[in-house]
């Protein structure tokens, strides 16, 4: 079954449910369901969870030369795998490299996981590394990345770029090419330590604290790091703000408040 | 080190704290219609260059504003949106500015105005460790709106 | 009294209030303030709304093909070393 009950890549909160009640025979959790979509299926526990039954079977088996369960215990994290090299490495075909060595990785030390923990929190724990080695060996031969725009006042805090009205933009509208690549681009644009927070609290929805516990920085850290990343990102979103995403209109008026 | 009272470090946090305090209680003293209560927020000599009224300054300023705001709280019912933009503290001076917007419902009857004005406002630190206000400036606010396209484009 | 706060410390406290990471107060005085300050709602609104958009399964696919090349390359890893 694995990580999502063998969704491919997408758990719904929906199918989770469905899921976690085909797993009845395993001992679990009461846990209440994200608000928003946990694509890797992982709980609210976070990252004290232990290795599901089914997950352990699937393991075995491969362990024992069944190599097409691999597939089936690797298929459900696909994407929270793609989302924490992504975090990392802008580039989409970086992070898809990065994914697959993970991946592949995973795949010949399967002998070494020992079970205390979730194999999706492994994997992408896995994941996490291959992307900073790929990282840390670009910034070798390339000079500084990443633009990091945002002015900041006396006090070193963030200050808004642009105050327009924010109007609704209904979650159809993400179905346009256009808006997934302005916020892929957005999220790009933010240094690497934005992007993982972002990343972690608002994409992939753990809490701060699970957020904390995974980047191995304090709450605080978190939240300094959060509201500018969060901050960043809508003043990139800015233009089409005023409604132009859902009516079409190019032109767009920036709005000063003084 | 923080916010030790005995000797002069303070956490400027603090101080910012106490100046929205202070403007907490001038704004409810306006919804109030208490002259008394809204005169506590003045140093006993400040300056005073509300627009659209002769400035006055030093001990003359506060007998005069007395008078101009027991007059109108006595002809209209006031109520006073703050709204702060900014709060800079130095070692016993501050200044903040923002939109102070005024609705006044006239007592007699009558339609009720509402004036938006910025502001710009410099405290002092009294001895006995409260912040005043010792000079007041505001003007009519203008709608935001950004230059034509032709000068933006230069 | 709901004390007043200013503009910047709005600023600073937003990522906070929308994860509910504030006292009970500051949640008190940024309400307060918002009502009066539409630039401080829009900057809200907005942030919220990007978690929205960031938060929602579809902003963020897989590449088309993911899954196949992934395979691919395991396939090609198993035949040349034979397996683990």
């Amino acid at each position: 079954m694995g990580c999502g009950a063998g969704l491919q890549g997408f758990g719904t909160v929906e199918a989770a449910r469905r899921g976690s009640e085909m797993m009845s025979a395993a001992p679990r959790r009461t846990v209440l369901p994200a608000p928003g979509l946990r694509v890797d299926g992982e709980t609210l526990a976070g990252t004290k969870s232990q290795v599901e039954p089914l997950e352990l079977e699937l393991i075995e088996r491969v362990l024992t030369g069944q190599h097409e369960a691999f597939r089936e215990l690797v298929r459900p994290c696909e994407h929270a795998v793609f989302m924490a090299t992504q975090a990392i490495l802008k580039n989409e075909a970086d992070a898809e490299d990065a994914a697959q060595d993970a991946i592949l990785k995973a795949f010949t030390n399967l002998a070494t996981f020992r079970g205390d923990s979730k194999f999706s929190t492994w994997l992408v724990r896995i994941a996490t590394n291959e992307a900073l080695m790929k990282l840390r060996k670009e910034r070798r031969h390339k000079l500084h990345d990443s633009l990091d725009d945002g002015r900041e006042d006396d006090n070193g805090n963030y200050v808004p770029r642009d105050f327009a009205d924010w109007r609704e933009i209904p979650s159809e509208s993400l179905q346009t090419k256009e808006l997934r690549q302005t916020l892929s681009w957005a999220l790009a644009s933010l240094t690497p330590k934005h992007r993982e927070v972002l990343v972690l609290r608002d994409v992939q929805h753990f809490t701060i604290e699970e957020t904390a516990t995974r980047l191995g920085i304090g709450k605080s850290a978190v939240k300094i790091r959060l509201l500018r990343a969060r901050l960043q990102m809508r003043d990139a979103l800015a233009p089409g703000m005023d409604g132009s995403w859902s009516t079409g209109r190019r032109e767009y008026k920036q709005v000063r408040p003084w | 080190m923080e916010g030790c009272e005995g000797g002069k470090i303070r956490n400027p946090m603090n101080e910012v704290y106490e100046i929205n305090v202070a403007k907490a209680r001038l704004r409810d003293a306006y919804n109030a219609g208490n002259v008394d209560l809204l005169l506590m927020a003045f140093a006993d000599e400040f300056t005073d260059m509300s627009s659209g009224k002769p400035s006055f300054f030093g001990a003359d300023a506060k007998s005069v504003f007395r008078m101009r705001m027991t007059n109108l709280f006595e002809q209209n019912q006031a109520t006073l949106i703050v709204t702060i933009i900014a709060i800079r503290v130095f070692a016993g001076a501050a200044f903040d500015y923002g939109w102070h917007s005024l609705t006044l419902t006239p007592r007699e009857g009558g339609e009720s105005t509402t004036t938006r004005k910025r502001y710009f406002e410099t405290w002092q630190k009294t001895a006995s460790g409260e912040w005043k206000i010792n000079l007041y400036i505001d003007n009519v606010d203008v709608a935001p709106m950004m230059p034509d396209a032709d000068i933006l484009i230069q | 009294m709901v004390i007043e706060i200013s503009c910047e410390e709005v600023w600073r406290e937003v990522s906070n209030y929308l994860d509910d990471e504030i006292t009970p107060e500051l949640r008190a005085r940024m309400r307060e303030h918002f009502k009066g300050c539409k630039h401080c709602t829009a900057v809200l609104d907005g942030t919220r709304n990007v978690m929205r958009l960031v938060g929602d399964a579809k902003a963020f696919v897989l590449p088309a093909g993911f899954s196949d090349r992934l395979y691919q390359k395991l396939e090609r890893k198993l035949s040349k070393d034979g397996g683990l």
